[in-house]
């Protein structure tokens, strides 16, 4: 039977398995061996979690997405699962790695905290919005998160990407503007910029596809409070935290648009948009200031 | 109702002004720029912050400005999205439907009933509670209970003063009310309201919002009158729909020089 108290030999399997994994991406990078062993690896990890909620979901007799713990459990899922994606697409391992530090915590926190598991569900959660409410979410937090390591890491690194850029500049003898210094600058950005510009796509990416999901998991969760309350909208701390979280990263991908050379900007909105999403997420559970009276706290 | 259509049509015919009125006037077309989205969705964006740091309330002026602000520009972005043209379509059907949804949630809440209605077995009961005004009122529908089921999660039985119900649900009947305030007996409306799954009748829609657990004998319900919920639900169909085709839509991504450089040589 697959249970919380089971929990622990998965997740270390699992994050044996993730972190093994990191290590042939990380090491073995060039030979086709490592990179195939790495991608076995990764999806082990995730195969064995998949397994445990598999077996949890029958286990409990009603999907696993009611508790904070249960909702970590697939936010420990998803993010691996999305780190790995984004790795197979660009060939960052680093992504790798942080998704399963992440991962390992979310995982850790809840095998130290097992009370939070609880059997009941009650009448409200009893809908055909829950499941496709809450999984979306998580899936949009998981993107969500990665994009902010995207975030920290250009942020970080930014001027070490940009002083890349310069010595291919100075290693080409091509550094001097002509007359019509954007042309140029063009040049150099399509040469030398390669890395940086395929981060930004990165980030932008799973920006625009974390915010869609997002958006549905809120509309979704919209029609869901119509049919349980009667009211679409009611300023509710979870819906109003939620309503900055979704505002946020529109603002981001906004600001991406109009303002593409603000990249500064962007990497700091990116990041206040992830804070944001850890008060809607738990936030307002742990500090009554922010979630008080709300309806939509379950355990 | 009224007050609702009139505050809205005030508010389209504002739009529609400075959208025709931006034809000559060049400062006006920064209303639908990519600037003032960025300026709207930042403030509106610090209106929400406000509120849920208790900082000011949804009826403070600095909120609805801000709101107003914020719809202002997504609903032009639309007109000029629709009177143009504009690609992408996802985004565009994205800002059509939120548009929608909060055009309709903000003034629709004008016309927005919800009431507190206390029914009991045998006892027809058509005044409530008006949520909004705190006000007694004689609804056109009247409700009686006929019974009420509760059952618990096995294992919360040991201690039922903190048990959480797994279901409830309560069976009623509804009857219009002559024009004497007296329900019309012969006509009632037989049907079981859970959580999840209101009743519908009249207009209204009637919710199942608590139990009784200690067995005083009524139950309360919600019954609203939202006019406007087709609109919202109408936006937030456009809103998912939007999504999707983002979603699969190749994404425009910012341009850089050059992509600049890559059109220029191509165009010549």
């Amino acid at each position: 039977m697959i249970g919380w108290h089971n929990l622990i030999w998965f997740a270390l399997c699992a994050v044996l398995a993730w972190t093994l994994g990191t290590a042939c991406a990380f090491w073995g990078a060039k030979q086709p061996v490592c990179r195939r062993l790495s991608d076995g690896l990764y999806l082990l990890g995730c195969g064995i979690m998949t397994l445990f909620i598999v077996g949890f979901w029958i286990n409990l007799d009603r999907p696993p997405l009611r508790t904070m713990g249960e909702t970590r459990l697939w936010y420990a899922f998803f993010l691996p699962l999305c780190g790995w994606v984004v790795y197979k697409r660009y060939g960052y391992a680093f992504v790798l790695a942080c998704s399963t530090v992440m991962a390992a915590v979310f995982l850790g926190l809840n095998v130290i905290k097992p009370e939070i598991h609880d059997k009941t569900l009650m009448p409200a959660l009893q809908s055909v919005w829950f499941c496709p409410h809450v999984m979306i979410y998580m899936f949009a937090y998981a993107l969500l998160a990665v994009a902010f390591l995207l975030a920290c890491y250009r942020l970080i690194f930014g001027r070490r990407l940009r002083d890349e850029r310069e010595a291919e500049r100075c290693a080409d003898g091509d550094h001097k503007r002509d007359e019509a210094g954007e042309w140029c600058e063009a040049r150099h950005n399509e040469r030398g910029d390669g890395r940086k510009a395929k981060l930004e796509k990165c980030e932008d990416d799973l920006t625009r596809i974390g915010w869609v999901c997002l958006s549905i998991g809120l509309f979704l969760g919209s029609l869901w409070a119509k049919q349980a309350w009667g009211h679409f909208w009611t300023w509710d701390p979870k819906e109003t935290w939620g309503a900055a979280t979704f505002l946020c990263y529109g603002l981001y991908l906004h600001l991406r648009l109009a303002f593409p050379k603000a990249e500064t900007w962007a990497q700091v909105v990116q990041i206040i948009g992830f804070v944001l999403l850890q008060i809607c997420w738990y936030g307002i559970n742990l500090i009554p200031f922010l979630g008080q009276s709300s309806l939509h706290i379950y355990s | 109702m009224t007050a609702s259509v009139l505050w809205a049509a005030a508010f389209l015919l504002l739009m529609a002004a400075i959208y025709i009125l931006s034809e000559q006037a060049e400062l006006l077309r920064f209303f639908y720029s990519g600037a003032a989205s960025v300026f709207s969705i930042g403030g509106f964006l610090a209106a929400v912050l406000g509120l849920g740091l208790n900082v000011w309330s949804r009826t403070s002026v600095v909120f609805l400005s801000l709101l107003a602000f914020f719809l202002l520009t997504l609903g032009l972005k639309c007109l000029h999205a629709l009177a143009h043209q504009v690609r992408p379509l996802g985004a565009s059907i994205v800002h059509l439907g939120l548009f929608l949804f909060v055009f309709s949630l903000t003034f629709g809440s004008f016309s927005y009933e919800s009431y507190r209605l206390l029914a009991q077995p045998n006892m027809p009961e058509s005044r409530a509670l008006r949520i909004e005004t705190g006000e007694v009122a004689t609804l056109p529908v009247a409700v009686e209970l006929l019974s009420f089921d509760i059952r618990y999660h096995e294992t919360d039985l040991k201690h039922l003063e903190m048990a959480v119900p797994r279901q409830y649900k309560a069976k009623v009947k509804v009857y219009s009310v002559g024009d004497n305030g007296a329900a019309v007996r012969h006509e009632g409306v037989v049907d079981s309201i859970l959580v999840n799954h209101p009743m519908r009748v009249a207009g209204f829609h009637i919710y199942n919002t608590s139990f009784d657990p200690y067995g005083q004998g009524y139950v309360e319900f919600l019954l609203v009158k939202d006019p406007w919920q087709w609109a919202t639900y109408a936006g937030l169909l456009f809103c998912m729909l939007g999504g999707v085709v983002l979603f699969v839509q190749k994404s425009r991504g910012v341009r850089t020089p050059a992509d600049k450089t890559k059109k220029d040589d191509r165009l010549a």
